[in-house]
């Protein structure tokens, strides 16, 4: 076997011989040139030598292009069965089942709207069917109404305990009568199913809801979502219980395949005439009418419904008081709420301050997290004063402070700051608690506020102890968290933020991870006022939220809701200004009747039990909520609206099927992309062997004599 | 002379070069083989109640299932995050999408020329077993592969329970970032007698033998 194998080799060896000598008497001019090459006494001529350089680098540069342009033409070819958008996008199949359109009516007054939202379903298949629907909300928003209405009927909502709810939505379905469920499933998104919809049938089902404007600078803010933003991982709220650690999904359609409309009309009553009145991305009319209010039309009609409904404005200057108080009474008390908007900022030095940037350095910020955080922290640092300190301090596995203790924000120092931000790699694990207790140390320089930005896309595990750590270590400091990409602790973030006395950003969309800090960043570089406090008239029975006043920032007035048995006399505000008191007293006779005030006081009342209140164990909690809920008929975690009509529209042999309907994708949105699948190893692979041929041919000569030998 | 030199010099640098571009490779795919070998590890302590483990001190991630494929003879300790940094130690599974306790979809990623290889195998009917940290063995067989443009096509996580695995297409191409994305569809089914497979049955896995071994200490 060996023998048989050596003669074989033998024999191959020989016929390549003799092939070799083949193929050189077949090509003689190559022969030729061998033998040229052989014998170096006949240098070659000159104008061969550039010709066959010019040949080399041409047919080297024809197999570099080549290699270059063979895996493009791969991937850029139609794969035979792709079927792009028929796979996933359930809504091609669910919207011609049931349409569905929506109609907005806002009614905005003082520092809160009304909304009412009607949303219409249409059944266009034989079938009865349920609807199912998901749509978010401002968060905050307190849902107190539901109705539907199928032909000339109305079914008003009840609310009720969830299970509760729920077990009467089911049995009203099993049962063949129209029914509607509403619920909440995060703090800013909610669930609506409508059962039994017969064949062709249209049925409308309205959801009313309160909530408060935002105010900056003057400037009255309100959004209405008109879809959900898909994410991957959503910074879970509550997660209490199981359910509420789902994922919220639902499908998407793409803008070109919805048939999503939504009508969308606004009635703005500032109390005062306006100076700006702006819609971000849709067109609108306006009309003033007599008593100061504006009525506002789409110019368009209609809207697709691929980006949210934005709506500022600006009452004219000096028209409104700097400080306001709306007031409801109900059978069960006083409610208030308080505006007060802090002496314009430029009028006034701001506080000094010590900012320590709180970075995470590890291997998960990698790419454009990292790069859009530097930059934000980079115009940050050039926006700080003379009179402000700073310090940076970076975590991964290890922390790291620029230094030792926070220094004066003077140009060298900052230059050397901006130096270690040229530098920075993410690389590494997330250890979060040294890099924390690191920037809650020492004390903050006399005069200066401390504020910690804590920026991290990281998960964590030991949650107690750095909660523990926070509240122990806090003192006057003030907390940040700014939480990117798919950060799985929304919750943590939230808790630490609310520990911290500061504010949770939230940055879904890596695009947007500069401006949102950017945004933040200049907010806190103007802190206006401290240690604000608020001083009620005495046995009034007052319980006002938020129970921890924040800082006032540039801008930014002071809110706080307010319930209580009497209200009268007055209501003293107190804080330190650009580090000097400052005081304010208002009478609580002066003020202006305001339906929903109340609500919104139940709503305040609910998160800061949700979020706030530690002291109390989770039953107690409950109990509270439910009877805040049940009294101001609100949507909350454990109550929902639940519709039922009272006798069946569908004959209990009829077929029955469920859709979900497709929310719009945003505009402009990747999130939902795949992971990307390959190494470069093939390329390197590839890179490798062009080399090795290229040198290769470049030797041929040299090998060929060999073998012609 | 001269000009000798010049292609002496220029056949070193190709030979150089070459060379670097064979070890570029041979480290990504070193990486993936040795990777695998202490996410073993890892995962052994997690199936201990550890949770989290960091297969090694410098990781982002950890693993956080065990993905088996009996006909390919593929056995792969999954880790958390399907972002580039961690598919080149192990498949991914995306953040966000179902884990195996929830229903919906389970997404997990892998690179085609490394770990996700053998999907190209991989046909209707083939089985698919995912370990989760409580050491149950969830089984799925394969119902469906497909090709997709991701630039096109989204991916919505809801719906029945499913595992969906992603890698790269063509899996031939040359360079990566191609858009083209191949996905095999396997749905849950309820297998019985989880002992009566020899090979890759839950008491003879050689995971869970040193599971028991590590017990001991």
């Amino acid at each position: 076997m060996k023998r048989n194998t050596a003669h074989t080799t033998r024999m191959r060896a020989g016929i390549t011989h003799d092939l070799n000598r083949e193929f050189l008497r077949a090509y003689p001019e190559l022969a030729h040139r061998i033998n040229s090459a052989r014998t170096p006494s006949q240098p070659p001529e000159k104008p061969e030598l550039w010709q066959r350089l010019l040949r080399n680098v041409l047919l080297i540069a024809a197999l570099l292009i080549l290699v270059w342009l063979a895996p493009r033409s791969t991937i850029g070819a139609p794969a035979p069965d792709v079927q792009a958008g028929t796979l996933f996008l359930q809504g091609a199949k669910t919207q011609r089942a049931l349409l569905l359109n929506t109609d907005v009516a806002i009614r905005a007054a003082g520092i809160q709207a009304q909304v009412t939202v009607r949303q219409s379903f249409v059944n266009t298949s034989d079938l009865y069917r349920e609807g199912l629907y998901t749509f978010p909300l401002p968060e905050r928003t307190a849902v107190n109404a539901l109705t539907v209405r199928v032909g000339e009927r109305v079914i008003n909502g009840e609310i009720r305990l969830r299970e509760q709810a729920r077990t009467t939505y089911e049995a009203a379905k099993r049962d063949g009568k129209q029914a509607s469920l509403l619920e909440q499933q995060r703090p800013n998104l909610f669930t609506l199913a409508v059962a039994n919809i017969a064949p062709g049938e249209l049925v409308r089902v309205e959801i009313r809801y309160l909530q408060r404007l935002r105010v900056s600078n003057g400037e009255y803010e309100l959004r209405f979502p008109l879809t959900l933003t898909p994410r991957f991982n959503p910074p879970v709220d509550e997660p209490r219980t199981v359910a509420d650690m789902q994922p919220v999904a639902t499908p998407m359609v793409a803008t070109a395949m919805s048939t999503q409309r939504a009508q969308i009309s606004a009635r703005i009553d500032a109390g005062a005439p306006l100076q700006q009145l702006t819609s971000e991305f849709h067109p609108i009319d306006s009309n003033a009418l007599p008593d100061d209010a504006y009525q506002l039309t789409l110019r368009d009609g209609e809207i697709p419904t691929d980006r949210d409904f934005v709506l500022r404005w600006i009452p004219l200057a000096g028209t409104l008081p700097e400080s306001a108080l709306f007031r409801e009474v109900r059978d069960d008390g006083t409610y208030a709420l308080l505006m007060v908007t802090p002496p314009a900022a430029d009028a006034h030095a701001p506080l000094a301050r010590e900012t320590i940037f709180v970075l995470d350095v590890s291997g998960s910020m990698a790419g454009a997290s990292l790069v859009q955080a530097l930059a934000a922290l980079n115009s940050a640092l050039q926006n700080l004063r003379d009179t402000d300190y700073f310090n940076i301090i970076t975590f991964s596995s290890s922390t790291r402070a620029l230094f030792p203790a926070a220094v004066p924000a003077h140009p060298q120092s900052i230059a050397h700051a901006q130096q270690l931000i040229g530098q920075l790699q993410a690389d590494g694990g997330t250890v979060m608690a040294p890099a924390l207790a690191m920037a809650l140390a020492g004390n903050p320089p006399l005069q200066t506020i401390r504020q910690i930005v804590f920026i991290t896309d990281g998960a964590v595990s030991n949650e107690r102890e750095l909660l523990q750590l926070i509240e122990n270590d806090l003192g006057a400091a003030r907390l940040f968290m700014v939480g990117i990409g798919s950060a799985p602790n929304g919750h943590f973030m939230r808790e630490s933020a609310r520990a911290g006395r500061g504010t949770f950003t939230y940055i879904g969309d890596l695009a947007q991870v500069r401006a949102k800090m950017s945004t933040l960043l200049h907010k806190l570089q103007r802190p206006v006022m401290s240690n604000v406090r608020i001083t009620w008239p005495p046995d009034s029975g007052i319980e006002a939220l938020p129970a921890r006043l924040p800082d006032l920032y540039a801008g930014e007035p002071l809110m706080v809701s307010a319930r209580a048995d009497m209200l009268t006399g007055s209501v003293l505000i107190s804080g330190d200004l650009a580090g000097l008191p400052w005081s304010r007293t208002l009478s609580l006779d002066e003020h202006r009747d305001a339906d929903g005030i109340a609500t919104l006081w139940a709503r305040d009342k609910i998160h800061h039990l949700d979020y706030a209140e530690r002291t109390l164990d989770e039953p107690s909690r409950r109990d509270i909520i439910v009877n805040l809920a049940l009294a101001h008929r609100l949507v909350t975690r454990h109550t929902s609206f639940v519709a039922v009509e009272e006798f069946p529209s569908r004959p209990q042999n009829a077929g029955f099927a469920s859709a979900a309907i497709a929310n719009t994708m945003p505009r402009g949105n990747t999130m939902l992309a795949f992971p990307a699948g390959a190494t470069d190893a093939r390329g390197h692979v590839a890179v490798g062997l062009l080399l090795l041929l290229i040198g290769v041919y470049l030797r041929r000569a040299h090998w060929l004599r060999h073998l012609a030998s | 002379m001269n000009w000798q030199r010049l292609r002496v010099v220029a056949l070193w640098t190709l030979l150089a070069g070459s060379l670097w571009q064979f070890g570029g490779a041979a480290f990504i795919h070193a990486k993936a083989v040795l990777a695998q070998t202490l996410l073993r590890d890892a995962w052994v302590r997690t199936l201990h109640g550890a949770r989290q483990v960091q297969p090694w001190p410098w990781a982002d991630t950890w693993p956080v299932a065990r993905l088996r494929a009996p006909q390919h003879a593929q056995d792969l300790v999954v880790l958390a995050g399907a972002s580039g940094r961690t598919l080149a130690f192990a498949p991914g599974h995306l953040l966000g999408s179902a884990t195996l306790e929830q229903s919906g979809r389970t997404v997990i990623a892998g690179h085609r020329d490394t770990h996700f290889a053998f999907l190209r195998e991989i046909q209707p009917g083939d089985e698919l077993q995912l370990q989760d940290y409580r050491g149950i063995t969830h089984h799925f067989r394969v119902n469906d592969t497909r090709i997709v443009d991701s630039l096109s096509t989204q991916l919505t996580l809801d719906g029945a329970k499913e595992l969906v695995l992603v890698t790269c297409y063509p899996f031939d191409a040359i360079r990566a970032g191609g858009p083209l994305r191949f996905l095999v569809f396997a749905a849950p089914f309820e297998k019985r007698a989880q002992h009566n497979s020899p090979q890759f049955g839950y008491h003879r896995s050689p995971i869970r033998a040193a599971a028991r071994k590590y017990s001991r200490f």
